[in-house]
């Protein structure tokens, strides 16, 4: 079964907007599949739509056999989604925050708090998780919202630019940790990402987006190869014809 | 943890620490409107005490004759301290009084017992000194007045005696009685319907106004609850847990009415505090009435009363609180909600002004059918119908109320299930930016 299939998906918002035109794509289980594109190529409107936020206006989606629009509710036990601009209650702590979506997954309370924990490693906040969330910097709710999505170890991560807003050495902290997630775990990653370092780090595959279309697929080496391109920028660009 | 009981904990603990809201809603009322009722307070209790109190009065007598002789005995038979000034003129008097630092100067002018004495009427003088207009400053005047009044008494009975032996001096100053009686329900209370309104004070002012203020507050906090989602951008992952969506609309209700209950307790004490400052009648006073507490049992409100009005006020709450979290979801941040709100609070207030001035049920009948088709309308109106019997209002208001709430759940649940919760906004002239696609 594949972990997501994107079948001529097609969106156009109440205003005329259209922002998929006929997207098509699947993900196979324990993969790290990218999107890349620029602002406006409906990356975002793909992960909300898989993410059950927004609805198609024609084709489907299914994560792992669940239709996003009849059984929403289904598909949103087994995926953990992180949007590029993500927000944390600012009066909780870092704790409470994670207690609460912990709560919200596990079965029982010893599951909880193994995610609590795997939560902690994987923000490296220390002892500042006892503080309310509004005294964070970018960086620290960035690693807050990371450590949130993966630690409940869902079927299907949606990331949605995971490093923005950090470090380098925080980034590849994190991007180590996504990667070791996927191999301890099985997990799915779909990622988008402007960042092609990290598309090139940690994707399998990649789908290159633009104008709410596909326009190629493949692993970031056999792109590069196919495009006698050094790096990703210049596989997109070639691939919509810029260069 | 059960998913709906942890979506209310995480929003009663994320509003009640909202600097705003603690203040705003829970710390500031009771501190303010119980400092304010402090204020009253003490200043009413100053006035009362003070007009209680020993009086301090400067007499100048320019009669020095049998009706001012008998005045000053009268008052210096009484607990005010009178002081003789030694001046003969009232310029001099006024400049003396000053310089013993006291307030009120008497003076009795000539000619004052000749005119009593021929039947002429006869005029005293009072100079009040003050340093400022302020409440404190009229309390020595209106005190004299009652001397004044206790003399004029002793006069007209004295006269009358003297000319009509036989006929009863109180009588003649007070010939007409009046007893006061109330009916209601067939019941007659002889009570004056004043007296009625002031006992049960409580429920027929502070149980509307609570209710009003429980919804009003829950409002707000409801609205700020959910344009908090989305001015902090939390509520795209709050949507992708895996909780059903109606649970974090009941749970922001639930979260809302917790928190409108402590806000509204805290208002309500410091309101308490308030009124209870400038009460016209003090409470000593008013048990000193001792008005017969059976009788006014018949208008007050039976337990299931309160039952009744309860069901009406969480049907009413849970509507209105649903349209003002989906109002808010219209806005990108918590101000433009508030604002997107005033919409919906003036309807509030028509019901809660019938409530206490009018009754709704003595208005045209297009203006009674605005009125009862305004959900809030049940609860506090109802006060009335269960107090005088009529239990038919309220029971097709909880008819009417949970038709309402039922309607207005399943459009709320709806917009919750939809994409119009995320999308769904007033953009006031805005265009959508390219990277929200």
């Amino acid at each position: 079964m594949k972990a997501v299939e994107v079948s001529d998906l097609v969106k156009i918002y109440s205003d005329g907007t259209a922002a998929l035109d006929g997207l098509t794509f699947t993900v196979e289980q324990s993969e790290i599949y990218g999107l890349i594109g620029p602002n406006g190529a409906g990356k975002t409107t793909t992960l909300r739509i898989i993410a059950t936020l927004l609805k198609p206006t024609l084709g489907f989606v299914r994560v792992l056999g669940f239709n996003v629009v009849g059984q929403a509710e289904k598909v949103r036990r087994i995926i953990s989604y992180l949007p590029e601009e993500a927000g944390v209650y600012g009066n909780l702590t870092g704790y409470e925050y994670l207690s609460f979506v912990a709560g919200l997954y596990a079965r029982s309370e010893d599951e909880a708090k193994a995610m609590l924990d795997e939560a902690l490693e994987i923000s490296g906040l220390g002892s500042r998780i006892r503080d309310r969330v509004k005294s964070y910097s970018r960086g620290m709710l960035r690693r807050l919202q990371v450590a949130r999505t993966l630690m409940v170890k869902p079927k299907l991560a949606i990331l949605d630019e995971p490093t923005s807003g950090l470090d380098v050495y925080h980034a590849h902290y994190i991007r180590k940790c996504i990667r070791r997630y996927v191999d301890e775990y099985g997990l799915t990653v779909l990622i988008s990402s402007h960042n092609m370092l990290e598309i090139e780090y940690l994707c399998d595959r990649v789908l290159l987006i633009h104008k709410g279309r596909g326009v190629d697929e493949g692993s970031p080496k056999s792109l590069k190869d196919r495009y006698a391109s050094s790096n990703m920028e210049e596989v997109f660009l070639k691939a919509v014809g810029l260069i | 943890m059960n998913p709906l009981k942890a979506l209310v904990v995480k929003e009663f603990k994320d509003l009640l620490r909202e600097p705003q809201i603690l203040l705003g809603i829970i710390l500031a009322p009771v501190l303010m409107l119980g400092i304010m009722g402090g204020i009253f307070s003490a200043t009413f209790s100053s006035v009362r005490e003070a007009a209680a109190g020993r009086i301090s009065l400067a007499v100048l007598d320019l009669d020095g004759d049998i009706y001012s002789s008998a005045f000053i005995d009268m008052l210096k038979s009484t607990n005010a301290s009178i002081y003789t000034v030694s001046s003969r003129s009232i310029d001099e008097a006024i400049v003396e009084v000053a310089s013993k630092n006291l307030k009120l100067l008497l003076v009795i002018p000539k000619g004052f017992s000749g005119n009593i004495t021929s039947g002429v009427k006869a005029k005293l003088q009072v100079y009040s000194v003050i340093e400022g207009f302020s409440l404190s400053s009229t309390i020595p005047s209106s005190a004299i007045q009652a001397y004044i009044v206790s003399y004029e008494h002793t006069l007209v009975y004295g006269l009358l005696r003297r000319i009509a032996p036989s006929i009863d001096p109180s009588f003649v100053l007070d010939p007409i009685g009046l007893d006061e009686y109330t009916v209601l329900r067939g019941s007659v209370v002889k009570i004056p319907p004043a007296a009625i309104f002031q006992r049960l004070f409580g429920q027929s002012l502070m149980l509307p106004f609570s209710m009003f203020m429980v919804v009003v507050v829950a409002m707000q906090i409801a609205a700020t609850s959910m344009a908090k989602e989305k001015e902090g951008k939390t509520l795209e992952v709050l949507l992708t847990l895996p909780v059903k969506r109606v649970y974090i609309l009941m749970g922001k209700l639930a979260g809302s009415i917790l928190i409108a209950i402590i806000g509204s307790i805290s208002y309500l004490s410091g309101f308490a505090i308030y009124v209870g400052s400038f009460t016209l009648i003090p409470v000593e006073e008013l048990a000193e009435l001792d008005l017969p507490v059976e009788s006014i049992k018949i208008m007050e409100i039976p337990i299931q009363g309160y039952i009744v009005i309860g069901i009406l006020l969480i049907l009413s709450l849970i509507a209105f609180l649903s349209i003002a979290i989906g109002l808010s979801a219209l806005a990108d941040d918590v101000r433009s909600a508030q604002s997107l709100l005033g919409l919906v609070f003036i309807p509030l207030v028509i019901p809660f002004i019938f409530s206490i001035f009018a009754d709704a049920n003595s208005l045209p009948i297009a203006l009674r059918i605005v009125v009862y088709a305004i959900p809030l309308s049940y609860p506090i109106l109802s006060i009335n119908s269960i107090i005088s019997g009529d239990y038919l209002t309220p029971s097709l208001g909880i008819v009417y109320l949970s038709i309402f709430t039922i309607i207005i759940l399943y459009i709320s649940a709806w917009f919750f299930r939809s994409e119009k919760i995320l999308t769904a906004k007033i953009r006031f002239m805005r265009k959508a930016k390219v990277s929200d696609i």
